[in-house]
């Protein structure tokens, strides 16, 4: 038997000790090629729409290379740490450090091989499912197809990936004296503290973050700060504060001391220490997905509102150069010749439709400030022609300074700020109408000499203060907006065609927007994200559970001699399993528990500084939802876990062995 | 008063096309008070004898009665209460939790009881007292030496006043010195509370603390002598009755069965 068979022989003969480590191996291989198969794929590449999707796919697939990376290591470094007494056999047989070295090598590479080969084909095996699955959320057709690029890429990643790996392991196993490694995992393990200044420090960090996010914030760098000493705060959480909050549990007799208890409170606060990184990491992650999918679900909301809101179907507006200046006539025949092509195309499809042209002005393009709203100005007697197309009443006569405010996504937050801004063009809101004419702006009627006043005003001002903007509505009766369109319906289909027709023109040409197109661009953007959410979401929440079962299983001889132990001197197996459950539910449902308590917070708090961009939604169902998702993915996971761990558990009690 | 009555205990273990008698028809009655030794070598069945006493194997004949109660006739989740409450257990690796301090181990099976705190106070202190391990009371398993370690299991074992202390080798792991100390310690809880104490050792010198020795040989009683006034002669008259029940005593003493 030379060395490079006894690696062999090692893996091949004590499957049962590798399997776990293996399989875990395994998963995250087939994660990454499932991933790696549905990106490359050919239609994919292809479509126009798959641009956007393949930019942000590709994040994501370095989030799950990363993750696969750590996922691996962890598992390594587990695995390796139960078979210390193994490497203290050999030392004192006389193996060198060398050889040691050399083994661990071998063995990795032989299981990286089998986990790469394993991944692939049951990600192949699920490959048609999977594709399915994404033809059905981004709406492009995706046949199976025989993925060369995808074997290729994840064969090439994850060797490199376990080529260093299996360097990096050769430091997990740096304890030179024999005598360590045989004691191995019976050594008893020293009592986990906690320094008081550092949970000071925890407490101080996430007050210090939650502080800073109810403060104005106008910039990104505003977030990070909230951001990055939250994250910092919660890794004292964990390391930390849950270890002395465990102490001072430990500390009252009276609570500590009764029934089961005592057990398993006691070894929660070696569990939570040993885990604490990994609560970490998985908190982190499923807080940052949680407060995206709140994100995405409110702006499915937003999405509706705005349809339902928009009277009009198409608007057809210019968006000429940042410098104010009032067109002639003239210069709008092209702007005119394309409404004369929307006009054709509405024919065409044998639609009935109504047309009405208005200018106005647009007097401060903000840039950067959220607080400052769009507004665009138009005279009382064109808007009149506009109101009758949707049925709206026309007001009396407007006065001089006067305004009418159209636009349905204002949070009242906000009317203080836009009054003030109102207020230097001399104008004062007499009425407000929910509607929405154009998904940018929100409209401001003014008396027809108020507008010639404001005209000239904005001639004056410098350049990039204002310009005029002149616009095309068409009222199509036969499209209600009563119910919302898809990409395959009629208004769907003809709008996202009008909206593609003058894409190379915009500027003083104009820009077609239409109701349906925009609800459609939100939805996708929506579905990208969802597909993208859930595959991370998956990916996340099964390698955690497959990270928790396999240390469950690691200390499990550990575990079954304790309940043997215990169940001599008459805990029950109810009383046993009642520990147990306690003890995984803990271990599964802590990191869930607190990243929902987090999203929850952030939310509530930034509710009203995000009502610029999700106009006054209610962000509780969708973060509520989001975390009840995971939670019910986690309690799956839980059960399975518990159940397998709790066989093997129960096998040893003495109450099995009567039968 | 009976405080265990054994009645010709029968035990077959049959796997597939072998079987394989540990016990055959044993008797043994140990009384209130009443300090006694099971010895005999290696496969004799004195383990087979102590799991059914334990209640933690059921016989394939005979009854068993602790405290005048049949444990056999319990269920299964009885069982566990009825152990927690009459039985004492003390082992030979001594199995204190790693991860509670002593006086946690010692008063856990109160306190899967759910008992008093107060109560629960008042029993560690007196017990600790008696075993000489107050001193130690806060520490964790691995800061002591293991003959507190063993003295703790004792303390842990006998806190809650059980009918029978069932001692499994408790110094099969404990150098000569710690092994006396414990030895005496079990020789005087039985002394003053009157704990009956049921021993199942290798060891001559620790079974020459037992008032009575009684010694198995293929799953069979074959004799018993009783400790006279004098420690050292009872020391002398084990060792040969272990030479003439075929053993060697200096191997026997070493390996556990």
């Amino acid at each position: 038997m030379n060395f490079r068979q006894f690696a062999f022989n090692n893996v091949k003969r004590n499957l049962r000790a590798y399997s776990a480590y293996f399989l875990s191996s395994a998963f995250a291989v087939m994660i990454f090629f499932s991933y790696a198969l549905l990106i490359y794929h050919p239609n994919l590449t292809k479509s126009e729409l798959g641009q956007t999707t393949q930019i942000m796919m590709k994040g994501a697939a370095y989030v799950i290379f990363v993750f696969s990376f750590l996922f691996v290591l962890y598992s390594i470094s587990a695995f390796l740490k139960s078979r210390n007494k193994e490497f203290g056999t050999l030392t004192i047989l006389g193996a060198k450090r060398k050889q040691i070295n050399r083994l661990i090598f071998l063995e990795n590479i032989l299981i990286g091989l089998g986990a790469i080969v394993t991944g692939i084909i049951c990600g192949l095996a699920c490959a048609k499912l999977l594709l399915l699955y994404g033809a059905e959320v981004i709406e492009v057709k995706l046949p199976f197809y025989f993925p060369i690029t995808a074997i290729g890429i994840t064969v090439g990643v994850f060797l490199l990936l376990y080529l260093v790996i299996s360097f990096f392991t050769l430091f997990f196993v740096r304890q030179t004296k024999a005598l360590e490694l045989l004691m191995g995992t019976n050594k008893p393990k020293k009592e986990p503290r906690a320094h008081i200044l550092l949970v000071l420090l925890s407490i101080g960090l996430i007050t210090t973050a939650f502080y800073l996010l109810t403060k104005k914030i106008d910039t990104f760098d505003a977030l990070l700060w909230p951001a990055s000493l939250g994250i910092v705060g919660i890794y004292f959480f964990f390391t930390q504060l849950s270890v002395y909050v465990i102490r001072l549990l430990k500390r009252s007799r009276s609570f500590f001391w009764r029934g089961t208890r005592m057990l398993w409170i006691s070894e929660m606060a070696f569990k939570l220490r040993d885990n604490a990184r990994m609560f970490f990491m998985v908190t982190i992650v499923i807080t940052v997905a949680s407060i995206a999918a709140t994100f995405v679900y409110a702006l499915g909301y937003e999405a509706r509102d705005g349809y339902k809101e928009t009277p009009l179907s198409i608007n057809h507006s210019n968006n000429p150069p940042d410098d104010f200046k009032i067109y002639t006539e003239g210069e709008y025949t092209k702007w005119e010749s394309n409404t004369k092509k929307i006009d054709q195309e509405l024919e065409k499809a044998g639609l009935k439709y109504k047309k009405v042209v208005f200018r106005s002005i647009i007097p401060y393009i903000s840039k950067e400030d959220l607080n400052i709203l769009d507004l665009e100005i138009v005279k009382e007697s064109e808007y009149l022609a506009v109101a009758t197309l949707f049925g709206a009443k026309a007001s009396t006569r407007l006065q001089s300074g006067e305004a009418i405010f159209i636009d349905s996504k204002l949070d009242q937050s906000k009317f203080k700020s836009l009054e003030q801004e109102l207020a230097q063009y001399d104008l004062k809101i007499v009425q407000q109408i929910d509607k929405r004419l154009n998904s940018v702006y929100s409209l401001v009627v003014v008396s027809d000499e108020t507008f010639k006043r404001l005209q000239g005003n904005l001639i004056k001002k410098k350049k990039g203060e204002g310009r005029e903007h002149l616009s095309a509505f068409y009222s199509i009766p036969q499209w209600s907006n009563q119910g919302f369109p898809s990409t395959s319906s009629k208004e769907g289909k003809l709008s996202k065609k009008l909206e593609e027709l003058f894409q190379l023109d915009r500027g003083i040409n104009g820009i077609t927007e239409t109701r349906a197109g925009v609800y459609l661009k939100i939805q996708e953007t929506r579905s990208m994200f969802s597909f993208v959410g859930i595959f991370m979401v998956a990916v996340f929440s099964i390698a955690t559970a497959s990270f928790l079962y396999f240390k469950l299983y690691t200390d499990l001889n550990q575990d079954q001699r304790i309940y043997y132990m215990l169940s001599k001197i008459g805990l029950s197996a109810r009383e046993m399993r009642r520990t147990c459950t306690i003890q995984i539910a803990m271990l599964f449902f802590i990191p869930t528990v607190i990243a929902g308590i987090i999203t929850i917070s952030v939310m509530q708090i930034l509710k009203k500084q995000i009502a610029d961009i999700i106009e006054d939604q209610n962000m509780l169902p969708a973060s509520l939802i989001t975390i009840v998702g995971f939670l019910v993915v986690q309690f799956i996971y839980f059960l399975i876990v518990r159940m397998l761990y709790l066989k093997q558990v129960d096998k040893v009690m003495v109450e099995s062995m009567h039968s | 008063m009976d405080i265990l009555k054994v009645e010709r205990l029968t035990k077959v273990y049959s796997g597939g096309k072998v079987t394989h008698k540990a016990l055959s028809e044993i008797n043994l009655t140990i009384e209130k008070g009443e300090f006694v030794g099971v010895m005999g070598p290696s496969g004799s069945g004195k383990t087979t004898l102590l799991n059914m006493v334990s209640t933690i194997d059921t016989p394939t004949s005979g009854e068993i009665y602790i405290n005048a109660k049949n444990p056999l006739s319990l269920k299964k989740n009885d069982l566990a209460v009825f152990r927690r409450r009459e039985l004492g257990f003390v082992f030979q690796d001594f199995n204190l939790l790693d991860t509670l301090t002593i006086a946690e181990n010692i008063v856990l099976p109160l306190t899967l009881d759910t008992r008093g705190i107060r109560e629960m106070n008042q029993k560690l202190q007196k017990v600790a007292e008696k075993l000489g391990i107050s001193e130690i009371l806060k520490k964790r398993t691995y800061e002591v030496s293991g003959g507190q370690r063993q003295r703790a299991a004792i303390a842990r074992a006998i806190i809650h006043s059980p009918s029978l202390l069932l001692a499994d080798e408790p110094t099969g792991n404990l150098d000569s010195k710690s092994a006396r100390t414990v030895m005496e310690m079990m020789e005087s809880i039985n002394q003053t509370d009157q704990t009956t104490t049921m021993l199942v050792t290798h060891d001559p010198q620790a079974a020459s603390y037992c008032h009575r020795v009684v010694f198995i040989k293929d799953g069979q009683l074959v004799n018993q002598i009783n400790r006279g006034e004098n420690r050292q002669t009872f020391f002398q008259e084990i060792i040969d009755m272990l030479s003439l029940l075929g053993g060697n005593a200096h191997e026997l003493s070493s390996i556990r069965v």
